[in-house]
């Protein structure tokens, strides 16, 4: 009798199995699963089913794999679950992706920024004379035109909160790859540039700088970092001057952030972002220069911004930035008679073609610190 | 493809398995064959023609070693067959290691360097070739006659489940199993609760383990510490593991799912009291091969050659021993890997076994049982470090600092950092699992299944099975959202 029973649950245990594991082949036969070419929580394209090519066969398997993966049935959905209902709820840890870590009390990181930390990667202490000296001689040649160059460098967030880094994330010396750059413009004659970093450690007292859940700061965050740079401005023209604290009103967002979305804990991962109004609002919307974005943005409009200042006596500026920029365009837009925003596409180019249809008197570099090898393209 | 992607678990396997199932069974050996391939196929298409070419290689000597009467000429082919074998391995994973070391020799003599175009490692190539070597060996000893089947032959070197990490089957214990297996539900339902005790080791409790020991080991050596170096010694001890025992598991249970018994490749290694019954736990069907194919000839020639009773002050049974196991474990570690730390690792496994058997075996066995427990725990951990570690340089600085020679500052910080709740939860479990408790467990609910009657027999056995099924259906629900989560790749900048 037991021995009937037991065969019986095995056949069952069998059955179940070979059940379970045939559900992906047998919905995507059946075709009961309609998977989506673009992922909106990781933000990219899903692999598309790779041609077999019998001349060239060794790449095949790779592409398939991807494609495979990228299209298992319920694929995001699975994998939210496990984060939200079992990591989270047992371990109080969302899992470490590619390129994304969690760090203490569900800080998140990028994982590049600690290639920067140890010292190591992705550029040399050769390059980082070189980035100097493309951006010195961008410099010469935008004062030949008569314009003033300045360069703000966004700290990255590891830097102000290491306290919060995973622990790997370990700084070897005292200074990071992004340190030396900076101090070696802070020696140069012809740029101008604004340490996010020293801003942002002076100020992080205030109330928190950046934010938790995403790989941006937060407004406040922007907010000193923008006074520094208007500090600097003033200088050299003195019609501009930084809103006060007292030009805008606070507003508690609660939000999750970009990592934490495509962590799958949007809603799950929140936090209290403070987010700045500018009370009596001057800079209005104008018309696009015609900016052509790099080959692989063409046809997104969105990378250029234009804003105008009905004051004569303020300067005309181009702001060259990344997404870093997007919380400091509100508050910069109020101190330029026009203000032109470029996103370029990571490349901080020097963007001529704008510059010489605009004739600003002011470029402005916004250049996240992790970045600064993104300049080596220019050498 | 890996057991524990999900290409092989859903597609792969179900495809197998359906196809297999509802075949003639004198079709079986075929299409697994050909799956075999396939699964081979998917690590580098190009890379069928090493296996193809081993498979062949093995067939035509072995049936050249089996049908030749004279003895020299059975000789002639055997040496040929083994040679053969030797040198796909030498020249696909060593001929790099080899030509940098002798580029590094002939430096001192101002001659160029050598160069030789990127040679890629075919998967698996130092499983089946021991497989093969081990084949022609048997044929040799006349134990089985050569197999006259190429595709019998051909599915024991490439048998998908054990071609990537084993388990080294012997030919003698396959062969039968070529022409007489049955595929049944006990068999089955076994295999499955086996590849689910192996999914739940590999991506359940090794990869958080994986996860702090990889961080540590990559890391600059200038950025550990002391509580760092021990504590990536330690997870790594118990990943590699609940790695390797996992796969292993996993391979017996796919095996048995079309009706295979592989052989069995951990014993609880990590409650051995010496190195030498770490060596009869750990990896067993290798160190078994190493044994007998090569050790004990080795023994055996070397005991040839020495007539005195003593050299150098030792016995003579100890220099044999010392000059076999020396040569066997030198051989063990280059297996491994082709880099240095491979073979140090090989070479101080054998000063130990030989300090063991010379002199602190007596000690060892004599003495309290946890000091043996805890001596070859240390010294399997010291070890790890050097396999573990991306070069010699790495591992003896790490080394120096397990001991507290140099290393960074001590910052509690960065060890609690990497044992969180999860880590802390997985090695308790990992750290009682090596021990034979939950083994215990079970063979006490399968008495009381047995032994007992009325309600609590019943309850014991239906409780069994559906806990069975229970944990088979949770592994494999939570091993596959972990795959899932591996493959997402977020893009990162999209906020602009």
């Amino acid at each position: 009798m037991k021995a009937r029973l037991a065969l019986i649950y095995s056949l069952i245990i069998s059955a179940l199995f070979l059940a379970w594991i045939s559900v992906p082949v047998t919905t995507k036969v059946l075709n009961l699963v309609k998977t989506d070419t673009i992922s909106k929580q990781e933000k990219r394209v899903l692999a598309i089913k790779p041609e077999f090519n019998i001349q060239n066969p060794d790449p095949y398997p790779a592409k398939y794999n991807k494609y495979y993966n990228d299209h298992f049935p319920l694929r995001q959905s699975l994998a939210n679950f496990q984060t939200r209902e079992i990591r989270l709820k047992l371990f109080n840890r969302p899992p470490d992706l590619d390129g994304l870590y969690v760090g203490k009390d569900g800080w998140l990181f990028i994982g590049y920024e600690r290639d920067l930390w140890e010292k190591t990667k992705p550029y040399t202490k050769e390059d980082v004379k070189l980035i100097v000296q493309i951006l010195h001689k961008r410099a010469l040649a935008y004062k030949a035109k008569g314009i003033k160059f300045y360069i703000v460098a966004p700290a990255m967030k590891s830097e102000i909160y290491p306290e919060q880094n995973p622990p790997f994330f370990y700084r070897v010396t005292d200074s990071v790859m992004s340190d030396l750059v900076a101090a070696a413009l802070e020696k140069d004659t012809v740029i101008k540039f604004v340490s996010g970093k020293d801003i942002s450690l002076k100020y992080k007292a205030k109330g928190l700088l950046y934010q938790i859940t995403d790989t941006h700061w937060n407004d406040r965050g922007a907010y000193y970092t923008y006074v520094g740079l208007m500090d600097l401005i003033h200088k050299d023209f003195p019609t501009v001057i930084p809103l006060s604290e007292s030009q805008f009103t606070y507003v508690d967002s609660v939000n999750s952030g970009n990592m934490a979305v495509q962590l799958g804990l949007k809603g799950f991962y929140t936090e209290h972002i403070p987010v700045l109004r500018i009370k009596n609002k001057r800079a209005v919307p104008g018309d696009r220069t015609g900016y052509v974005p790099p080959p692989e943005f063409t046809g997104n409009t969105g990378l250029e911004v234009v804003r105008l200042v009905n004051d004569p006596d303020l300067p005309k500026a181009i702001i060259v930035h990344d997404s870093y920029g997007g919380a400091l365009r509100p508050m910069l837009s109020e101190n330029f008679r026009k203000s032109v925003f470029l996103f370029d596409g990571w490349y901080y180019g020097p963007n001529w073609e704008t510059i010489d249809k605009e004739h600003p008197e002011i470029v402005i570099l916004e250049i996240y610190a992790a970045h600064w090898n993104h300049i080596l393209r220019w050498k | 493809m890996l057991f524990t992607s999900l290409i092989f678990l859903y597609l792969f396997l179900p495809v197998t398995l359906i196809v297999i199932l509802i075949s003639n069974p004198k079709f079986r050996n075929p299409l697994l064959l050909l799956a075999s391939l396939v699964f081979y196929a998917w690590a580098g298409v190009s890379f069928v023609s090493v296996i193809i070419g081993s498979i062949l290689i093995n067939y035509l000597i072995g049936l050249r070693v089996g049908n030749t009467a004279s003895p020299g000429s059975r000789k002639f082919w055997f040496i040929l067959g083994v040679t053969m074998n030797i040198l796909g391995l030498v020249i696909f994973k060593y001929s790099d290691f080899l030509l940098d070391n002798l580029n590094i020799l002939t430096s001192l003599f101002k001659f160029h360097p050598l160069h030789l175009s990127n040679i890629v490692l075919p998967l698996g190539i130092s499983f089946f070739t021991f497989r093969g070597i081990c084949y022609l060996i048997t044929v040799k000893r006349n134990e089985l006659p050569p197999n006259k089947n190429i595709i019998d032959l051909g599915l024991y070197l490439s048998f998908f489940p054990a071609l990537i990490a084993g388990p080294i089957d012997r030919y003698r214990h396959i062969e039968p199993q070529l022409t007489r297996r049955k595929i049944n539900a006990t068999l089955f339902a076994r295999g499955v609760n086996r590849i689910a005790i192996g999914l739940a080791k590999k991506v359940i409790i090794s990869a958080p383990l994986a996860y702090v020991a990889d961080h540590i080991f990559s890391t600059d050596i200038v950025t550990i510490n002391m509580p760092l170096a021990w504590l990536g010694a330690f997870s790594y001890m118990l990943q590699i593991y609940y790695d390797f025992s996992g796969y292993t598991d996993m391979a017996i249970g796919l095996g048995q799912l079309f009706g295979f018994q592989l052989s069995e490749n951990f014993d609880f290694p990590y409650i051995s009291r010496s190195i030498q019954e770490f060596w009869r736990r750990w990896h067993m069907t290798l160190s078994s091969w190493l044994r007998d194919y090569l050790f004990l000839p080795l023994a055996y020639s070397t005991s040839r050659k020495l007539k005195r009773e003593r050299y150098i002050g030792m016995r003579v049974d100890n220099m044999i021993y010392g000059i076999a196991i020396m040569i066997t474990f030198f051989i063990c570690g280059f297996w491994h890997g082709a880099a240095w730390n491979y073979i140090v690792w090989g070479v101080v496994f054998g000063l130990l076994l030989f300090l063991e058997k010379t002199w602190l075996g007596k000690k060892l066995r004599k003495g309290p049982k946890v000091i043996g427990y805890v001596y070859t725990l240390l010294f399997v951990l010291l070890a790890w470090v050097i396999f573990r570690s991306p070069n010699l340089k790495f591992a003896a600085a790490f080394l120096k600092i397990m001991f507290g020679i140099g290393g960074a500052k001590i910052e509690w910080i960065r060890f609690t950092g990497y044992a969180d709740r999860e880590f802390l939860v997985m090695a308790i479990i990992a750290i009682l699992g090596c021990t034979k408790l939950f083994s215990l467990l079970l063979q006490k609910l399968k008495k009381l299944m047995s032994d007992s009657e009325g309600i609590k027999a019943a309850f014991a056995f239906h409780g069994y099975y559906l806990f069975s099924a229970l944990f088979i259906f949770f592994v494999l629900t939570y091993s596959t959202m972990s795959m899932i989560t591996g493959t997402l790749q977020p893009f990162i900048y999209f906020k602009f």
